[in-house]
Formats: structure tokens, sequence, C-alpha cells
């Protein structure tokens, strides 16, 4: 639930050319710094307001897993909405604009990677009905807590 | 009779000859042709005319001129001959000589149309408005049945100020042919129209406004109909039927500045350009009338634009205050381009200090604008407000405040490209461009599809004479394939070249910098010679009005501000090439081999005469290879040394500064330009000439009272001067200095400056130029860096530690150490530093 008013924003797609705004998000969002071929990769969508990009996600469909026992799933590689703009439901418009694009397919569950320290994400996934399903331990390499809670979503 | 020959053709010959193969520019059938004739009749002199004209065509202008030199020798009484030599000249754009061939035609043949047509359209392309005026009279006497010959007539006489014949030469035209035919409707208009402002133009204000009821029905572009209208009614002083007919105009389009500025003179604002000299009833009046507007168009910018030109005080408050709030709310980025025509107000630029401070003190507290807000602000309000207040401090010379202001809108929002373009700008101004740099760039990265962006960041390069980089980046948006620098000139793109040039004048490569400054000059010939074709355009399309105004344009195209960013670096380049002339890479060579023992200068030669046998025979190879291939361009003056070796600098010098004076007299720098080439020439009643009309523009601007003091004291030492020369000195030294001696006048000029400190660093080295004693009190004075603020100051500090360098170390460093707390991003102040 947004705890602020509610602001105008729009949706916009992340191209070759402005690559290096999700770059600059996510040195200022997230503690791990992700390899530049992880910026070749990525085309998904970066939240904005009118004028300037306030949040990105960016996730991926995975297959089903028969050694794991998955069913096909979106994992999210990563969401984030700058502080001074957290609150306003820009998350929430984030993450639903992912559920929405999953509503014609038949992927039907939705997972994600969470440093096990990051209460306000954990909360914040909580709230729109995500629950830690494990702890990887010494997930990450280079920061600590290592340890990361899988947070995990059925539609 | 080998007379008759020469002029008549057998009649099979004659047919060819009349085949209209080169008009339908069928050239190459039209040589063979030509051939044909000339095999049978060598001297047929109008074939040789058209041989020429294909070789014109064909760009062989060599070829050219050398056959219809040939055709007008064999043939000298053919129009034909002269009609083909003027052509070919005038696609040379030699106009005043084919004129004159032109004009030889005709005596050959009287009244030929088409060459009396093209002789008018080179009359006007020269200003030669007498002699348009006359040719289109001729021309309407043979073929009255033509419109264009009266309207041209009229056009002609209207510019030569004959607006009553003029008109009458139009209402004659219209008696015979009332253009009412429905295809004509917007061609009648046009002229109806245009009559109209000829009698505005000739004073009959009320015959014009009388008009206006006359042709309503026959205007088709009734907004033109409407705003004469309102206009008349104000020239008429009727200002009550004027300010009915501008609220009308206003309701079709509130945001036309025209109909602002129309509607504020029929209130009896008549300066409207200039509000500081109003009265307080005028005050007022304003702020009555725009109260109304502003209720009626609520959303309109052009009536907040002229509230905040012309109200002032707690009124410029309020209504800033609004003004800013919307713009902020809507996050739109150019919120201080708008103001910054109200910035040369000091005391509204105070009012709008404070007022965004408030905002950012009260967001900071209660992300609201104010504490009496009730609802609270968007998460950006506060990066808007600070991105306005860095602008503002980089504006006014505060880079540390702009700095800091700035870094913290990148901290809390690092996706607002504007914010880089923004600090780059204060690191620029504060002196260091390759920070400038780097800034710029990451605002290019984050939207590589900006065009905007990557012309900024290249900016940003040639700033940091990074030349080489900056047109790697523009080369991503020009043409693929192509060079970008030919490519750029093909665009006249003018701001490159510009700041290319100014960058290689930073960097002393003087030959690069005119190379790059000259097509500057040239790209602004083009525009005039581009006119040529709507001499002739605009009559077929009856844009008359428009095309009397693009005359006007034309006339002082020169004065463009984009002429003087590139023309004065040009002139400096001149003017410091006559300075420390270079020498060519044969002088060096020669001097290099001179000076060697001779067995030594044997070897060489023999090693050089090698090399050059090499180089050719790589360049046949070459040859050999790019076989069939075309021809690429060579710059064969890459560096532009042949540029610097041209013989009298100061005379090109003077070539450009005729043009900037001839269109901009008023404009002190041009002033102060010819003032340094007249004084280096020895001319000093040049030189004085232009002191008195710098003096007249700005009396204290510090570089011109450098000037004056450099130039009587130089005069004073100088022992060859002509008697009356003497006297026109002194003259000019009583009205510029006036009877005190020369350091008395900086004396006065150091003590009504004390607060600038570019004029006192301007004044101190006069003071010691003067007398070589007053070294200790000069370097006191520039010592002294309390009030440098700004990017001037920061120059004017700079140039006083050269000053100091050779002369005083200690003042010197202590100044640095200063020149680096007041302005911390200047690098010169920082390297000096580090390398001790």
């Amino acid at each position: 639930m947004p705890r602020k008013h509610q602001v105008e924003t729009a949706f916009g797609a992340i191209t070759i050319k402005n690559l290096k705004q999700l770059e600059i998000l996510n040195v200022n969002l997230l503690p791990v710094k992700y390899p530049s071929k992880f910026y070749t990769e990525v085309t998904d969508v970066y939240h904005r307001t009118s004028t300037f990009v306030v949040g990105a996600v960016c996730a991926r469909v995975e297959d089903a897993n028969a050694e794991k026992n998955t069913n096909k799933r979106l994992y999210i590689m990563t969401l984030g909405v700058l502080s001074p703009y957290r609150g306003h439901g820009i998350g929430t418009k984030l993450l639903n604009f992912l559920i929405e694009a999953l509503s014609s397919t038949d992927v039907k569950q939705i997972y994600l990677h969470v440093q096990v320290n990051n209460t306000e994400a954990i909360e914040f996934y909580k709230r729109h009905g995500f629950e830690i399903v494990g702890t990887e331990t010494d997930y990450y390499k280079k920061i600590t807590p290592a340890d990361s809670h899988i947070l995990q979503k059925t539609l | 009779m080998p007379a008759v020959d020469k002029k008549r053709l057998a009649p099979k010959e004659q047919q060819q000859f009349r085949t209209r193969l080169y008009e339908s520019k069928m050239y190459k059938k039209a040589s063979k042709a030509v051939e044909t004739i000339l095999k049978k009749f060598p001297d047929h002199g109008e074939s040789l005319a058209m041989k020429a004209l294909i070789f014109n065509s064909t760009n062989k202008k060599t070829e050219a001129y050398e056959w219809v030199k040939k055709a007008i020798t064999a043939d000298i009484t053919s129009f034909l001959c002269w009609h083909a030599y003027g052509l070919i000249c005038r696609s040379d754009r030699n106009y005043a000589q084919a004129i004159k061939c032109y004009q030889n035609a005709l005596k050959h043949e009287r009244d030929n149309l088409s060459v009396m047509r093209d002789l008018a359209y080179l009359q006007i392309q020269t200003r030669d408005i007498e002699g348009y005026t006359e040719t289109w009279r001729q021309l309407m006497m043979i073929k009255p049945e033509q419109k264009t010959n009266w309207i041209c007539y009229a056009i002609g006489l209207h510019q030569l100020g004959r607006h009553e014949t003029a008109v009458a030469v139009l209402d004659e035209f219209l008696r015979l042919d009332s253009m009412d035919r429905g295809d004509q409707a917007y061609e009648s208009s046009e002229l109806l129209l245009y009559r109209n402002t000829i009698l505005e133009d000739g004073g009959e204000l009320n015959e014009a406004l009388a008009d206006l009821t006359k042709i309503d029905e026959k205007v088709l572009d009734k907004y033109s109909l409407k705003e004469r209208r309102a206009h008349l009614f104000n020239r008429l002083s009727r200002f009550d039927e004027a300010k009915k007919g501008w609220e009308e105009l206003l309701d079709l389009n509130p945001d036309n500045h025209k109909y602002h500025k129309g509607y504020q003179t029929a209130h009896g604002l008549l300066k409207v350009s200039d509000s500081s000299s109003w009265t307080e009833e005028q005050r007022s009046t304003f702020d009555k009338v725009y109260t109304l507007l502003k209720e009626k168009y609520p959303r309109c910018d052009a009536v907040g634009f002229f509230n905040l030109q012309h109200l002032t005080g707690d009124r410029f408050h309020q209504v800033l205050d609004e003004y800013a709030r919307k713009k902020i709310q809507r996050g739109v980025p150019s919120l201080f381009e708008d103001l910054r025509s109200v910035y040369d107000d000091p005391k509204k630029r105070e009012i709008s200090r404070e007022l965004f401070q408030g905002y950012v003190s009260n967001l900071e507290k209660s992300h609201k604008f104010s504490e009496k807000d009730e609802k609270e602000a968007d998460p950006d309000a506060i990066i808007w407000v600070k991105y306005f207040l860095a602008q503002h401090f980089d504006e006014t010379g505060d880079y540390n405040e702009a700095h800091k202001l700035c870094t913290e809108v990148v901290a809390h929002t690092p996706t607002l490209v504007e914010a880089y373009l923004t600090l780059a700008s204060i690191y620029k101004h504060g002196g260091d461009p390759v920070k400038a740099v780097e800034a710029a760039n990451t605002a290019r990265e984050m939207d590589l599809a900006d065009r905007y962006l990557n012309n900024e960041c290249a900016r940003y390069q040639l700033a940091a004479d990074q030349v080489e980089e900056a047109i790697k980046t523009v080369g991503m948006f020009s043409k693929e394939g192509e060079e970008p620098l030919g490519y750029l000139e093909d665009m006249q793109a003018m701001w490159f070249e510009t700041c290319v040039g100014k960058s290689f004048l930073r960097q002393n490569k003087l030959g690069r910098a005119i190379k790059s400054l000259l097509p500057v000059h040239k790209h602004f010939d083009d525009i005039v010679d581009d006119q040529l074709d709507f001499h002739s355009y605009c009559l077929r399309k009856m844009t008359l009005r428009s095309y009397v105004s693009m005359l006007k344009l034309e006339d002082r195209l020169q004065a463009h501000a984009f002429y003087h960013k590139g023309v004065k670096p040009l002139v400096r380049a001149y003017i410091q090439l006559h300075d420390n002339p270079t020498k060519t890479k044969e002088q060096i060579e020669q001097e290099k081999v001179a000076a060697m023992p001779d067995a030594e200068r044997k070897k060489y030669n023999q090693k050089q005469r090698a090399a050059e046998k090499k180089r050719l025979e790589e360049q046949e190879k070459l040859k050999e290879l790019n076989k069939g291939k075309p021809e690429k361009k060579v710059d064969e003056d890459p560096d532009g040394e042949k540029l610097e070796q041209v013989a009298d600098k100061l005379k090109e010098a003077e070539k450009y500064l005729t043009v900037l004076k001839k269109h901009s007299p008023k404009n002190i720098q041009v002033q102060l330009l010819t003032f340094e080439v007249a004084f280096r020439q020895k001319k000093p009643l040049l030189a004085l000439q232009a002191l008195t009309a710098a003096s007249k523009i700005d009396r204290q601007h510090p570089a011109l009272h450098s000037a004056i003091v450099r130039f009587f004291h130089a005069e004073s030492q100088a022992s060859d001067r002509h008697e009356l020369v003497k006297e026109f000195v002194s003259i000019g030294k009583n009205n510029l200095v006036g009877e005190v001696s020369l350091e008395q006048f900086t004396r006065q000029y150091l003590d009504s400056h004390r607060d600038n400190y570019a004029s006192v660093v301007a004044a101190a080295q006069n003071l010691a130029l003067l007398d070589a004693s007053k070294q200790g009190e000069a370097t006191q004075l520039m010592s002294d860096l309390s009030r440098a603020r700004g990017k001037t100051d920061r120059k004017a500090a700079l140039s006083a530690c050269e000053w100091m360098r050779s002369r005083d170390e200690t003042a010197e460093k202590k100044l640095r150490e200063e020149g680096r707390r007041v302005f911390p991003f200047e690098v010169k102040f920082q390297s000096v530093e580090d390398k001790q």
C-alpha cells in the first residue's frame, strides 16, 4: 500500500540507446555491481515520470526444470525505485506490470533473491503476496551478509 | 564575305543550332551538335558561345571563359555572345561583370526581354535599386500585358521610397487586371496586402486603414488583416479601437508576443521594451490590464512572461511565486531560461534567489513549497528548485554554491540528464574544462539517440581543446560514410566550425584556426547569394510581403550573432599571426640544412632525394590502384600552413572587420578589434576613430580603458608624426582622456571601478606601463581578490598571474593560492602548485 500520494508516471522501454540510465539506477539502488554483460542482455521496461527515470525492473522467464522440480517461472533480476520516490506506489506499478504481462501466458510463478537483511524489500514483496520459500547460504560473494532469501509468489 | 559567314549559318546548320538541346540540359548531345556546326563554320560566334555555355554547365570554368572570349572576338556585336558571357559570370557570382555583359548585350539587341529580366535580378541582387526600377519600367513599356513587369516596377519604386508612384502603378495594373479569377485568389490577396503596406510606409495611415475595409473581402489572410488594422489604429493613436483589435487577436492566440506588445502600446505603455522608465501610473495601468488578461487566460505563458518582465518589487515576487510553482510542478527544465531575460535586473535576481532558497528550506522541512500549503509537493519538486538555483549561481558567478547544489540534485536523482549538463556548465565557467567534458559525456551516454546531448558534449570537448574527440562525437550523428567535417561544412554547422577555430586559436595553431573559421564567413556569403533565386521565385508565387522583408533581412545579415561569433576570432587569429608570424615547414627545413656541416648536409640531401623518389613511386602506384574509381578530394593544406603564409595579415583582418563594421558599428568588440589592427598598421587616425566610436558605446569597458592608455602613451613617444596628425591626436586625447595626465586618468578610472576586479587589473597594469616604478603598487592592487567573482574576473586573475610571473614571483605564488581559494575549479591555479 502506498503511504504517500500517487505521482504521475509512465512506462518506457530500455533500449540500446538509454542503457546508461539503467546502469546509473542500479549503481544507486543495488548492493552488487552488475557486469557490463548484464546490460547488453536486458531488454525490458523501466519506469519513469514524465521527464526522467526513477525506477526499473528487469526479469526473465525460465523454462521448466525437471532436476529442480520447477515449472516455467519468471525470475526478477532487478527491481528498484530511487529512494526519494519510494512510497508513491511506483514499485507496485512495476510489479503489476510484470504480473499483467504474465496473465496471458502459462507462467504462473514469480521468484527472486533478496539479501536477508533487506527488510524494506522483504516487507514490500510480502505486502504483494510473496513468501519466503527458502534461504541460500553464501549466495552473494562480495557483500555481507552473504545469505539470501528466495521469495516466491504463485499467481 | 567572311564577316557574313561569322553571323550566318547555312540553313541546315541553322536548323541544328535552333534545336533546344542546351535548354533541356542534354549537354552531351548539345556538345555534339555544336561541334558539327563548328567544323563547317569555325568562326561562328554564337556557336562558340554555345560551346562555352556547355563547358560552364559541365563545371569546366576555365574552358568556358576561354571559349566565350573567343566567341566575343569572333562576333562582338552578337547579343547572344554577350548574354552567354553574362551568364557565365553570373554563375561564378561575379555580378558586377555580368551586369556589364548584359548591358552590352542589350546594346546590340534592345528590348530582349529575357536579358532584361536577368539584368534586373542582378541589379536587385547588388542593390542597384535605381537600375532595377528602370529596367522594369522599360519592360513594362515593352510588354504591359505581363503582370510581373508592373509589380516589379512597383517593388522598385517602393524600395526607392517613391510610395505614391508605386501605389499608382499597382492601381493602374489592378484597373487593367483585377485578378478576379478564382485561381488567382491568393495572388490577388497578397498583392492587395502588399499595396496596403506601401500606403503605410508612405505615411498614408488613414488611407491605409480605410483601404483595409475595402479589400476585406478579397484578402484571404484574415489574421494579417486584423493585425494590420490594430497596428494602424495604434499608429493613428486611436487607442480604444486598437485595444479592441488586439483583444480580438489575443482571443485567437494569447501566446503571440506581437499581440501583447501591440496591446501594451494601445494602453500608452509606449516603451514596451524598457519598463524601467515607466511612471507609477503606467505601472498600475499595466498591472490592471494584465490582471484581467490573467483571469481571461489563466494558463497562458505569455501573460506570465510579460508580468515578470514589467512588474517589480512585491508584485514581481508574487507573480514569480505562482509562475515558478506551476513550472516546477510540471517539471519544466527550461524555467531558468524563461527567466534569463529578467536577470539583467539585480533586484529581480535577488528576489528570485530568496524565493527559491525559501522553497528549498520548506521542502526539506515539510515537503511543501511554503508552510501555509496544505498539499505536499511531488518528490521531484526539490530537484527542480535546486536545479534552478544551481543555474542561478552559475549565472551570477558563484561556482562553489552552484556546484554544491547541482551535486545535491545528482545525488537525489542521478537520472536527471539536465543536471549533468548544468554541472558541465559550472565546471567550464569555473575553469575546469576537462571535468566539464566528463559531466557532458555522462549526459550524452544517458541517451545516445539525442542529438542535442551529443552536440553539447562535442561543444564541451572543443572547449577543452579535445578537437579530435569532438569530431568523433559529432561523427556519430553525421551522414554515414562521409567525413564529419565535410558534412558539417555542407550543413553550415557554424557553431562547430566556430568552436573548433576558437580551440585552435587558444592552442596557437593559427593556420588551423583560420582554416576552420573562414567557412563561417563563406556560409554568410552563400546565404546572400542564395537570394538570387528568390527574386524571380517570390514574384511567381506573389509572396511580396515576405519578399520585401527578406530583402531587408539580407541587408543586415552579417549582423547576426553567428557571424560575430565566428569572424571575430578569425580577425584575432590574423592579428596573432601578425604579432608572431610562423615559419613554413620548408623554411624550418632550409634553416636546419643550412646549419649542418658540409659533409652531413650532403648525406642528408641524398637521403631526402631517395625519400622523395620513393614517395613519388608510391603515389604512382596508388594512382594505378585507384584507376577508374572516382577521384577523392585531397586537402592540400590540412594544417592551414598556406593560410598562415598570407603576406599582409593585417589586411586580411581588415577585410573581415570591414564587413563587421558595416553591419555592427555599435558593437564595442568590433571597434576594439578595429583599433588593434589600425594600431599595428601604424595608422593613428584610424585607431583614434575606433577608440572614439568605442567610447560612445561603453566608456567604462576595461579593454577600452587599456586601449586608450596604450594608444596615447605610444603616441606621446612617437617622433615621426606629421603636425596635422599630432593635432588630431591631441584633440582626441582631450575628448577621451580630458585635461589630465594618463596617470591621473588611470587613477580616476581605478577609483570609480574599485568594485570590479577585471577593471582594477586593467588599470593596475596601465599604471605600471606608464611608469615602471609603480610596479609594486600595481602588484598590490591585483593581489586583492576579495571582490573577484565570475568568469571575467577569473580570467583577469589569470592574466594578473601571468603579468606577475616575470616581475614578482612571491606575489604570484600568493595570488595563485588566493585564486585557488576563490576559484577552486580553475585548473591553471592548481597545476602550478602540483608541479611544485
